[in-house]
């Protein structure tokens, strides 16, 4: 690994002061699940590595305090796997725990956490489908101010999002679904699971007691520079009992909103054809939950 | 708040405090295997895939290839060297060697360490949580039936031993 010099700020003013003055050179580490790995493959070289782990104010524990009425409030350290296992996040947020079970392996889910797996920015990631369906925002931090974005408009490309230079993501809220929504996360990968996805799909329905859609948000990772929110095939269950006709009919609308690549994981017409098959499977695992009333 | 090109740490491992300074860029796999000798932790794929390199940060299972060894000050480490006592093998390592729960061995540190971090968390493991926990740690030789074998047979002996 290319030698750096290191800085362990505590609080987020010390952080986002040495990003001002260093951020194009900086690299800032939580977790280090990948930021750690790019480095040790030279992908990555800093001149300077920020490690954020040590500022409590990014919260890397989940408490009730932060599940009230209002949304879920996950600081930038809270790891994946206490996003999977917490209780206050398998009821109304059940679609985030399906999908943070099912990133990669435990040791990788003990120690990522949900803000590097978002400034990440890596397109096969499972979290921010999840996030962006279930309506989630960044707060990011500067010198200068706070400033919040909706995750939906966060990623610009593979590994680049809007955060610029100086600046550091200090939160993640999601608001509190209505009651009635359901949703759930599907993945494929070809070879061990810990690889990377040929394509994921997030899906969130809300339905009202005649089992009628009244809302649904469906989002696929892995499969276009960014993660794609599929908004035609979602409108298609507007006001719909969906039977398994309309649900193959949403998914193979899904796929069509998808721009993916042809990469060691496949074809384009694969991974078209996978992530229909995974938003069929997510919408009727979301449905199915729905008609049971089990988050 | 100065940037630093060498630092001071302090952990635990294995029970035994360690002080040591390290240039900033040492993983916690390089720590523990060439400045502490441990040298029962395996590297191999240095991206958090493998599992060779598990260790138990915390109680927690990570990958010690994935990890600073700075981002480790303070914490609490143990790695396999760390699990008999008195000579005498812990219940997990003798349930893998009545089980057939290895081959070349290679896997090994890695897959009984993730299996006291499992049985830890869920001393009662159905047959399907242990795979999907281990499922993340690779193994080359066995097909994994032996060291499923193994982990069901650590959960039972754990069990009656409390």
């Amino acid at each position: 690994m290319r030698p750096f010099e290191y800085v362990r700020p505590t609080t987020v003013g010390e952080a986002t002061d040495f990003l001002r003055e260093h951020g194009d050179d900086a690299l800032v580490v939580a977790g280090g699940t990948a930021a750690v790995v790019m480095m040790t493959l030279g992908v990555l070289r800093p001149d300077y590595v920020v490690d954020v782990g040590f500022i409590p104010e990014l919260g890397p524990e989940l408490d009730g305090s932060r599940s009230g009425g209002a949304g879920l409030r996950l600081g930038a350290l809270t790891t994946v796997r206490s996003i999977e296992r917490d209780p206050a996040i398998a009821g109304a947020y059940g679609l985030l725990a399906d999908a943070a079970s099912q990133v990669a392996n435990v040791r990788v889910r003990n120690r990522a956490t949900v803000g590097g797996s978002v400034c990440y920015g890596e397109p096969q990631t499972d979290l921010p489908p999840a996030l962006i369906a279930m309506g989630a925002s960044a707060t990011i931090a500067a010198s200068t101010g706070v400033r919040t974005v909706p995750l939906a408009g966060f990623f610009e490309g593979p590994y680049e999002t809007v955060l610029q230079a100086g600046e550091l993501l200090t939160e993640i809220t999601v608001p509190l679904p209505e009651p009635g929504t359901f949703g759930c996360h599907a993945k494929f990968t070809v070879g061990s699971p810990e690889n990377k996805p040929v394509a994921n799909a997030s899906v969130l329905v809300r339905t009202d007691e005649a089992g009628r859609c009244v809302e649904a948000r469906i989002v696929m990772g892995a499969v276009g520079p960014v993660p794609v929110v599929a908004e035609a095939a979602a409108a298609l269950l507007a006001g719909e009992v969906p039977d398994a006709k309309l649900i193959a009919e949403v998914a193979a609308r899904a796929a069509d909103a998808t721009d993916p690549q042809d990469d060691l994981r496949g074809p384009v017409w694969y991974k078209r054809r996978i992530a229909a098959v995974l938003v069929e499977r997510a919408l009727s695992c979301a449905l199915r939950k729905a008609g049971n009333g089990t988050r | 708040m100065r940037p630093a090109k060498t630092m001071k740490i302090e952990l635990k491992v294995n029970g035994k405090r360690e002080r040591r300074e390290v240039p900033p860029s040492r993983t916690l796999l390089e720590l523990v295997r060439e400045d502490l000798g441990l040298t029962g932790t395996k590297a191999y794929c240095h991206s958090g895939i493998c599992g060779a390199c598990t260790v138990l940060l915390d109680g927690a299972a990570v990958s010690s290839c994935s990890l600073l060894a700075a981002q480790a000050d303070g914490a609490e480490v143990t790695t396999i060297e760390g699990l008999a006592a008195d000579g005498a093998l812990h219940p997990i390592q003798q349930a893998f060697i009545d089980h057939f729960g290895f081959q070349c061995g290679y896997c090994t540190p890695g897959m009984v360490l993730l299996t006291k971090a499992l049985l830890d968390e869920v001393p009662e493991p159905t047959r399907e949580d242990i795979v999907r926990y281990m499922g993340g740690n690779i193994c080359r030789c066995t097909g994994y039936a032996g060291i499923l074998a193994s982990v069901e047979a650590a959960a039972k002996a754990l069990s009656t031993k409390d």
